[in-house]
């Protein structure tokens, strides 16, 4: 991939074009307000917003998605530090130091804070993406569509054993996924699983599926679970606060450490799929205990508390885009509708586009330091404004979810039975996670079916049906070798986990 | 609706499993593959169905040595899972009742209707408030996706009241 940065120019004219520009903007305020609303993480916000991107281009479609994903994990601090409710799981660690400095009066500091370590951990992990993803992307050349198979293997082996409390539960979602993908015309001529029925002919939409099972439980989740919830907590009155604002210089020297070390954490946890934001940040919260130097006082509403788990979520967002789109193998929810927009405009992720379309990818480069640029933009000049939106009351939030979902997939191609079917999806997403089936391993694994059956199918051809030759290539060996290795570590570490809380049953009983 | 969540987690992976089972079953009446000893249609999906049937008998397994001999039950011990069943039903029956008026009354009338019956039973003030403040903000909610999805983006979608398209040039 010579000559990769000399498509500089064309990137950045994608980036900069006025359409591109708004894209990002809408984006990045979008996300701010969806990922303060209680509750709603990076990937319902995406989930919900998928329908706008049907009338965007290829490239302002995925620069609006990651102006979302950034904005929506600085968003969730807001609602975690103002009223001690994180707005997405990784905001959960932020509520121990941020919400103890808005009860000390520092309220519109922890704001500050939690948005310069997101922008720092976002532009840092932008450029460890480019380059990772350039070197991953020319290692992966090199593979086959043996090996390709085997890396779609390791990516389910991956999602299967870390979603959710039970393995067992999380391969069933993945072959759950894996099965929907394989609804409709079979690509020998054959149709499968469509029952004769017309809206099936054509397989299940993405779109059906990432509202379906992101979005929609959310909804259901608002609508049911949430009808009586009386908020109790208190917004502070940010406007009342002028004293404890201003970050101090001194501090500032004791975040600098902070900063580059979660920053590093949050862009590798990012990359492991599976991972995602909220344990980003909780590995980063951890790794700060021990670190920091006032690490005695973590959780007393030190800035340290804040800018650890803020820096690394935000962080994640361009790790998570080095196996996304370099492997084809998303990460997290989040990547998966990634994926899916990218696939809806017929581009292909995976090796492949960091050769044929470079300009793509280095227009997601630039877009993501313009996006965290524009992120501090708006977040400064709006911060006494977010405090109003994260008191929205969560039983009230509950029709607006609705009836965008409903609204949203019918615009995708203008087809009830596409409704109908999200309808479905949602209901079976809500049972499922009451008996805690998780439902991102399902949205993962349809994104990746079409690409694990597509490389086996062709790498079955070119041995002339012979199973053995595929999987008994060196490669493809050690990376089945790995998928097995990590299903086996996630099978153990549930066991331990579950001998665990029977001891402390137990203890507890006595 | 409250359940122990290992019942409920038994039955519905049992009936998730017979599900899969008639999938695995439903794909022998596939076409056989063109060129034998090449994959066909019914080939990756049967690895599919068998690789998500494994895991379900073994959540079943796990589960009935729980239920039935008593074995250890420290992951959902007094666990229960609860489901408004009114509730859920009540939703899943105005999400079909929109689609299915939607073409009779419109997308405006639809959608401020659809917003009207579910926010007015989760505002609490009194009544004769509650009325005036939901109905304002159902409409104000309606002309928003009315400007956003007839108008800016276009979408075909059956207009009673409104006009569905503006010229603002």
């Amino acid at each position: 991939m010579e000559g990769f940065f000399s498509h500089i120019g064309p990137a950045a004219g994608l980036v900069f074009g006025p359409v591109s520009l708004v894209a990002l903007f809408g984006g990045v305020i979008l996300g701010i307000i969806l990922g303060a609303l209680p509750g709603f993480g990076s990937s319902q916000s995406l989930a919900l917003l998928f329908p706008i991107t049907f009338v965007m281009s290829a490239p302002d479609a995925i620069l609006f998605c990651v102006a979302v994903y950034s904005a929506a994990e600085y968003g969730g601090s807001i609602p975690a530090i103002l009223i001690r409710t994180p707005g997405t799981p990784a905001g959960a660690v932020t509520v121990l130091d941020g919400y103890t400095m808005t009860q000390q009066g520092k309220a519109l500091k922890a704001l500050k804070v939690s948005l310069f370590s997101g922008v720092i951990g976002g532009l840092s992990s932008t450029l460890i993406f480019i380059v990772s993803g350039v070197a991953l992307a020319n290692i992966a050349l090199k593979f086959g569509p043996g090996e390709m198979f085997a890396l779609g293997v390791f990516g389910i082996s991956i999602i299967g054993s870390f979603f959710g409390k039970d393995p067992a539960k999380g391969f069933l979602a993945a072959g759950i996924g894996l099965f929907l993908a394989t609804i409709g015309s079979s690509g020998f001529g054959g149709m499968r699983f469509t029952f004769d029925l017309g809206p099936l002919m054509d397989g299940l939409p993405l779109v059906v599926i990432v509202i379906g099972l992101l979005a929609g439980p959310e909804a259901f989740r608002l609508l049911i679970d949430h009808r009586k919830t009386i908020e109790k907590g208190q917004v502070a009155d940010l406007t009342a606060e002028k004293e404890n604002n201003r970050i101090t210089g001194e501090e500032v020297k004791l975040l600098i450490p902070t900063w580059i070390r979660n920053s590093l954490i949050g862009t590798a946890i990012g990359a492991i799929p599976g991972a995602g934001a909220s344990v980003g940040s909780l590995i980063a919260y951890n790794e700060e205990k021990r670190w920091s130097k006032r690490r005695h006082l973590m959780g007393t509403g030190i800035v340290e508390g804040v800018a650890a788990p803020e820096s690394a979520n935000n962080a994640v967002v361009a790790g998570t885009l080095v196996p996304s789109l370099s492997l084809g193998i998303p990460g997290s929810g989040t990547a998966a509708i990634l994926i899916g927009v990218l696939v809806t405009k017929g581009i292909v992720p995976g090796p492949l586009l960091f050769k044929e379309s470079t300009s793509l990818v280095l227009a997601i480069f630039i877009g993501l330091i313009v996006c965290n640029f524009m992120l501090l933009f708006v977040g400064l000049v709006g911060m006494r404004v977010w405090g109003p939106i994260a008191k929205v009351p969560r039983r009230i939030l509950g029709p607006f979810v609705m009836i965008m979902i409903l609204i949203g997939t019918y615009a995708y191609s203008n087809y009830w039975a596409h409704v109908v079917m999200v309808l479905i999806m949602s209901a079976m997403a809500y049972y499922f996670e009451k008996i805690d089936i998780p439902t991102v391993p399902i949205v993962l694994a349809f994104v990746m079916g079409p690409i694990v059956e597509g490389n086996f199918n062709k790498a079955l051809t070119i041995h002339q049906g012979d199973l053995m030759a595929v999987m008994t290539r060196p490669i493809a060996v050690v990376i089945m070798a790995m998928a097995i290795a990590t299903a086996a570590y996630g099978f153990w570490r549930a066991y331990q986990s579950k001998r665990e809380d029977a001891a402390t049953g137990a203890t507890l009983k006595e | 609706m409250t359940l122990q969540k290992g019942t409920a987690d038994f039955v519905s992976v049992l009936l998730i499993t017979i599900g899969l089972g008639y999938l695995f079953y439903y794909t022998s009446t596939f076409p056989p593959s063109m060129l034998p000893g090449y994959p066909g249609d019914a080939f990756f999906p049967r690895i599919v169905l068998g690789f998500s049937l494994f895991f379900c008998a073994s959540i079943i397994f796990r589960r009935g040595k729980e239920l039935f001999f008593g074995g250890s039950v420290a992951s959902g011990e007094g666990e229960t899972v609860t489901i408004d069943l009114v509730q859920f039903t009540y939703i899943i029956a105005l999400v079909l009742a929109f689609i299915f008026l939607l073409p009779v009354l419109g997308f405006e009338a639809c959608t401020f209707l659809f917003m009207f019956i579910l926010l007015i039973t989760r505002w609490f003030d009194k009544l004769k408030t509650r009325i005036i403040k939901v109905g304002l903000l159902s409409l104000v909610v309606s002309l928003f996706f009315y400007f956003s999805f007839v108008i800016l983006l276009n979408v075909a979608f059956p207009v009673k009241i409104l006009t569905n398209h503006i010229e603002f040039f």
